[in-house]
């Protein structure tokens, strides 16, 4: 880590947080101040898409952890965390879980759950098909937050346009509720911020800086706050650094959960054990 | 796929020299797995050191790895392919896979697709970390290991 908690919190909250750290011993968001559970329901973004504050994550590994419970397994393990009050389910077309969403479906209605999916579609051509292609995999006729997978130029919205364009269209017709981008550089994070397109946007955070679009979380943390302020849902990935901070895990749950620019976060649990331990530790902090 | 003229040569952007020199490293290992013939595990230390040296060029090379994972029982099966070509032509990183539902049938997709080209072209779809991801997952499991050796004279089958 190239910072210690003093000074990422100097910078992220300036000098009123220097001085209350002083006074308080503990910055906010290691006080846990108010109780939290993953199943809290939240309102992302403008487009106010129902959500619960943790999302289980069906993309560990490019979503080798989940596909390795088959197909009937990740449907049980989601109807599990539906169980938990957990309705919010992130994949990705990458990750190849869309059939096992599909699967879950068939225990779970439809309108009871939020999904959010991925595309790496470049073109406005391939968009159209590749959409249809989603609906058809998750089975479903509408996808809830479809985000542009894995940005990481300053210029993704330029870049993007033609695919943005037919997604924008789609959410017209309802077959899109909201859209936005997943996010893999600082750079594409800033302009995500100030794109109003993007309504919704995903990206790494940690309290450690591990795997994230910077090693310094204030830099990060900042940008999430131009975009929380310009009223854009913002997601968190790599809340547990892939897995690296597995051992920090109260203390990464606080720094998300406290920092108050993130609605909600993503994690991918391997089984239900390490599902349930999440959620009784995201109560817990 | 554009032509490719000899005398022209690569060219790499951004931080696409740190990238293949991670693929490098992903790749290392594969040379030590047990029971692979001498000839395989110098075909893959050349390819490693080959990407370590980019951009100068090795002349002669023609090697394709390629590790194949799957998952999966009767009912859904899943297969995927890791493959990296390197020659005096291309270099390309691919991935793709099959998933089998008796349901539904068979789905077969490309999934990342990174290509540098001699004449300085370049093209790639998909999120290429998601690559070395892939690849990592399948080496901590069991796979299977293909390499073609086409450099200069050799000549070589898959293992």
């Amino acid at each position: 880590m190239a910072m210690n908690r003093r000074s990422f919190f100097q910078k992220a909250y300036g000098t009123a947080g220097a001085a209350l750290i002083t006074t308080l011993g503990r910055p906010e968001w290691l006080r846990g101040a108010t109780a939290r559970k993953a199943s809290d329901v939240l309102y992302l973004g403008p487009d106010k898409i129902k959500v619960t504050r943790l999302a289980i994550g069906l993309g560990t590994n490019a979503g080798n952890v989940q596909r390795e419970l088959g197909l009937q397994g990740v449907a049980d393990h989601l109807k599990f965390a539906f169980d938990q009050g957990q309705f919010f389910w992130d994949t990705a077309d990458a990750y190849k879980t869309h059939p096992h969403v599909k699967q879950a479906l068939k225990s779970i209605p439809r309108e009871k759950v939020t999904i959010l999916t991925k595309t790496d579609v470049r073109t406005a051509a391939d968009m159209k098909p590749a959409l249809d292609r989603y609906l058809q995999e998750l089975g479903t006729d509408y996808i809830d937050i479809l985000l542009l997978h894995g940005m990481h130029t300053p210029k993704w919205p330029e870049e993007m346009k033609g695919v943005m364009d037919v997604i924008s269209e789609a959410r017209e017709k309802g077959v899109v509720r909201t859209h936005g981008a997943s996010i893999h550089s600082l750079e594409a994070l800033q302009t995500a911020a100030v794109t109003p397109w993007c309504k919704v946007h995903l990206q790494g955070i940690n309290h450690a800086g591990v795997r994230m679009d910077s090693t310094d979380p204030a830099v990060v943390v900042a940008a999430l706050r131009q975009s929380k302020a310009a009223g854009k849902g913002v997601l968190g990935m790599k809340v547990l650094g892939e897995g690296a901070l597995k051992d920090q895990m109260d203390e990464t749950l606080r720094f998300v959960m406290g920092i108050g620019c993130v609605d909600a976060f993503t994690i991918g649990a391997a089984n239900r054990g390490e599902l349930a331990h999440l959620i009784s530790r995201i109560e817990a902090v | 796929m554009p032509d490719h003229e000899f005398g022209e040569s690569f060219r790499f952007g951004g931080d696409d020299l740190a990238y293949l020199s991670k693929v490098a490293r992903g790749l290392a290992p594969l040379a030590a797995q047990p029971g692979l013939a001498p000839e395989k595990a110098d075909a893959i230390r050349r390819v490693v050191a080959a990407l370590r040296k980019l951009p100068e060029p090795t002349p002669e090379i023609d090697v394709q790895i390629e590790v194949a994972h799957r998952m999966g029982g009767e009912e859904f099966s899943e297969s995927y392919s890791y493959t990296i070509e390197l020659n005096q032509q291309r270099i390309e990183i691919r991935s793709s896979g099959s998933q089998h539902d008796p349901a539904v049938g068979l789905n077969s997709f490309s999934l990342e697709s990174l290509q540098w080209y001699s004449n300085g072209q370049a093209a790639h779809q998909g999120n290429r970390d998601t690559w070395l991801e892939r690849l990592a997952y399948a080496l901590a499991r069991d796979y299977t290991l293909n390499v073609t050796d086409e450099s200069g004279d050799k000549r070589t089958e898959a293992v």
